[in-house]
C-alpha cells in the first residue's frame, strides 16, 4: 500500500508530465484571443498617427522614440525615415525581444502602406507592448505630406496588395534621403489630430521587493 | 481571464483589504508549519529537520502546477504575470550574504514577522536588525551601483526560456528534482534526527 | 517520522497550503508574495520622516519612497501587516503566542538577541542586494520558473549550509 505522500508525488509526476503534453498557449493563442478588441481598436483609427505628427515626436526631445519599419532590406535601404529601425519576423515572434523593448517609449509603426504594420502592432500588442502607434498611410503618406509635389516620381508597377510603395526615387540613399528628415516646420503646416499619449509605464505591476 | 485587474474594477479599498488576507494567509500557513520558532528553521541547516526544505518546494511545485495548468487551459495569462529579473550578480552574492543571516539569525524576512507576531522576542530584534540591514544598504548602494544594476541581468528570463525547452518540461523537471530531494530529506532525517526540542520558546 | 514532539501541521500538508495562497495571489493580483520588501519601504519611509533632506539625495531611497504617493499604502506594506495577523492569530490558535525567546540550548536569552539582531542585519542586507526574499524569490519567482530566483534560491541554501558548522553553538 502507497503512502498519501507517494501518491501525491505520483499525482505531481502526472500533473507535470500531462503540461509537457498539452503545451502552453502560443502567440498565436493569445493574437487570437485579443483579435477582436484588437481589431476594433484598428477599426477606430486610435492609434493611427499623422505624418505630422510623427514628424513634431521626432523633433520632441522630451519623449523617448523608437520608429520601427516593417519593410523589406531593399525598400529600407532605397529610403526610411531618419532614425528608423528595421525591424524581422523573427524577431516580431520572439517573445523576448518584445519584452526587452525599452519601457516610457513611444513605438511608430512603419510600413509603406498601414496593412504590414497593423499586423505588426497586432503581434507587439500581444506580446503586450505599450505606446505602440502606426503611421498613418505609412511611407506613402509620409513621402506625399513632405514631398515637392511636382517632383514626385510613381514607382515602376509590378506590386500587388495594400503595402506597395508608390513612389520612386532615384538612388538609395536610406536615411540620408532629404525627405528622410524634414525640416520641423512642415509638421505644423498639417492639421492633425494628436494620438499619442503620455508614455506610460509597463502593464504588468512590479511586484517582488526590487 | 486571471489575473484580475482589482484596482480598476473593485476599486482600491477591496484591493488594500485584499493584500490585508493575503497576508493573512501567508502568515498564518507559516505559523502552522513551526516557522515561528527559529530552532526549527535553523534545523534545516544542521539536517536534523528538514521541515523548510519541505514546506518551501512544496509550497513551489503546488503553486506552479495550479499556474501552469491555469495557463494551459486558458485560464490564467502567464504572460501577464510578474517575472522576478535576473540580475545575477547581486542575486546571488545577496543570496549567499541572506544565508549567512538566515543562519545566524535564525529568520528569514517572513518568518521573522511570524516570530514578533508570535511575540517572540529574538523575532523582533531580527526585524530591528533587518532594518538597519537595509539602512546600510540604502546608504552604501551608491558605491557599488553598476554591479547592482548591471551585473548579470538578463532580463526577466525563464528556465524555460534559458534551456529553450517548453515550459511543462521544465515544470517536469522541477517536480522530480523536488521528489528527489524530498526522498533525500527523508533518509538524511532518518540519519540525523535526534528529537531535541519540542519546548516552547 | 519525526521525532519532534510538535503539533506544528505537516509540512507537506502547510507546504500545499502555502502554495494555494502563493497561487491566489497570482490570480488576483498577478505577482507572488512579498514580506522584505515591506520592511524595504518602512524603512525608507521612516528614514524619510527623520531626515528627508537625505532621502532627496539618495536615488535608491527616492525610488523606494518618493515614488508613492503614501509608501505605507504600498502592497507590500500590507501584506506584511496582514502576515502579522495571520502569524498571530495561527500562534493562538496554537496556544504558540506566549512571550518567549526561541534560542538553542548552548546559548543564553541576551547573546540570543544580540545574534538575532546580527544575522537580521546581514539577512537585510542581503535580500537587498538580491532584490528580494525568500518569498518574493524563492517561493513567488520560483513558482513562475524566474531563472533568477533559483539562482538565488540555491544561494540563500549554500550561503546557509557553509556557515552553518562556524555558528553551531547556536543552534545544538
Amino acid at each position: 500500500m502507497l503512502s498519501w505522500k507517494t501518491w501525491l508525488a505520483l499525482a505531481a509526476i502526472v500533473l507535470a508530465a500531462g503540461l509537457v503534453l498539452l503545451g502552453q498557449p502560443g502567440l498565436e493563442d493569445r493574437l487570437a484571443r485579443m483579435e477582436p478588441v484588437l481589431d476594433a481598436e484598428l477599426e477606430s483609427r486610435g492609434v493611427h498617427i499623422d505624418p505630422g505628427e510623427l514628424l513634431d515626436l521626432i523633433h520632441n526631445l522630451e519623449m523617448r522614440l523608437h520608429i520601427l519599419d516593417l519593410r523589406d532590406e531593399a525598400a529600407y535601404n532605397l529610403f526610411h525615415i531618419v532614425g528608423a529601425r528595421r525591424i524581422t519576423h523573427e524577431q516580431l515572434a520572439d517573445r523576448d525581444w518584445a519584452r526587452a523593448l525599452p519601457p516610457r517609449t513611444v513605438f511608430v509603426l512603419v510600413s509603406n502602406g498601414e496593412e504590414r504594420a497593423e499586423r505588426a502592432w497586432k503581434l507587439l500588442r500581444a506580446h503586450k507592448v505599450q505606446n505602440l502607434y502606426i503611421l498613418a498611410g505609412g511611407i506613402n503618406a509620409w513621402v506625399r505630406a513632405f514631398g515637392d509635389p511636382g517632383n514626385l516620381r510613381p514607382a515602376p508597377p509590378g506590386c500587388s496588395g495594400d503595402d506597395c510603395r508608390l513612389y520612386e526615387f532615384e538612388a538609395a540613399l536610406g536615411g540620408r534621403h532629404p525627405l528622410s528628415d524634414p525640416p520641423a516646420g512642415l509638421a505644423s503646416r498639417r492639421d492633425y489630430q494628436k494620438k499619442v499619449e503620455q508614455v506610460g509605464q509597463r502593464t504588468r505591476k512590479a511586484g517582488g521587493c526590487g | 481571464m486571471f489575473p484580475l485587474d482589482i484596482g480598476s474594477t473593485l476599486g482600491h479599498g477591496w484591493m488594500n483589504l485584499f493584500y490585508i488576507v493575503t497576508g493573512f494567509g501567508f502568515g498564518f500557513a507559516l505559523e502552522r508549519a513551526g516557522f515561528g520558532d527559529a530552532r526549527n528553521l535553523a534545523a534545516q541547516f544542521y539536517l536534523r529537520d528538514m521541515r523548510v526544505l519541505k514546506v518551501m518546494f512544496t509550497a513551489i511545485l503546488t503553486a506552479m502546477l495550479l499556474i501552469f495548468w491555469s495557463s494551459a487551459l486558458g485560464l490564467l495569462d502567464y504572460q501577464a504575470l510578474y517575472i522576478n529579473p535576473a540580475h545575477l550578480g547581486p542575486g546571488i552574492l545577496g543570496g549567499l550574504i541572506f544565508g549567512v543571516g538566515f543562519v545566524i539569525g535564525g529568520y528569514c524576512p517572513g518568518t521573522s514577522l511570524v516570530a514578533a507576531a508570535t511575540l517572540k522576542l529574538d523575532g523582533l530584534f531580527f526585524i530591528l536588525g533587518m532594518a538597519a540591514g537595509m539602512f546600510v544598504f540604502g546608504e552604501t548602494v551608491a558605491l557599488f551601483q553598476g554591479f547592482w544594476d548591471n551585473a548579470g541581468y538578463h532580463g526577466e528570463v525563464t528556465l524555460q526560456g534559458w534551456l529553450g525547452i517548453r515550459a511543462g518540461l521544465a515544470v517536469l523537471a522541477v517536480v522530480l528534482m523536488a521528489i528527489g530531494m524530498f526522498w533525500g530529506a527523508q533518509k538524511i532525517e532518518a540519519r540525523f534526527s535526534r528529537g531535541t526540542g519540542g519546548d516552547p520558546c | 517520522m519525526n521525532r519532534f514532539p510538535k503539533a506544528y501541521m505537516n509540512p507537506y500538508l502547510a507546504g500545499i497550503f502555502l502554495g494555494v495562497v502563493l497561487f491566489a495571489s497570482f490570480l488576483v493580483f498577478g505577482h507572488g508574495l512579498g514580506a522584505s520588501g515591506g520592511v524595504a519601504v518602512l524603512t525608507g519611509a521612516a528614514t524619510d520622516l527623520v531626515a528627508p533632506g537625505h532621502v532627496e539625495n539618495n536615488g535608491y531611497l527616492v525610488n523606494l519612497v518618493r515614488t508613492r504617493d503614501n509608501p505605507l499604502d504600498t502592497w507590500l506594506v500590507l501584506e506584511i501587516a496582514g502576515v502579522l495577523l495571520g502569524g498571530f492569530v495561527s500562534g493562538l490558535l496554537a496556544g504558540r503566542a506566549r512571550p518567549g525567546t526561541c534560542r538553542g540550548p548552548r546559548i543564553g536569552v541576551r547573546a540570543r538577541w544580540g545574534f538575532a539582531l546580527l544575522g537580521g542585519a546581514i539577512a537585510g542586507f542581503g535580500v537587498r542586494l538580491s532584490r528580494g526574499c525568500t518569498s518574493s524569490q524563492a517561493l513567488s519567482g520560483g513558482a513562475v520558473l524566474s531563472a533568477g530566483s533559483w539562482a538565488f534560491m540555491f544561494a540563500v541554501f549554500a550561503g546557509a549550509y557553509m556557515t552553518a558548522w562556524f555558528v553551531r553553538r547556536l543552534w545544538n
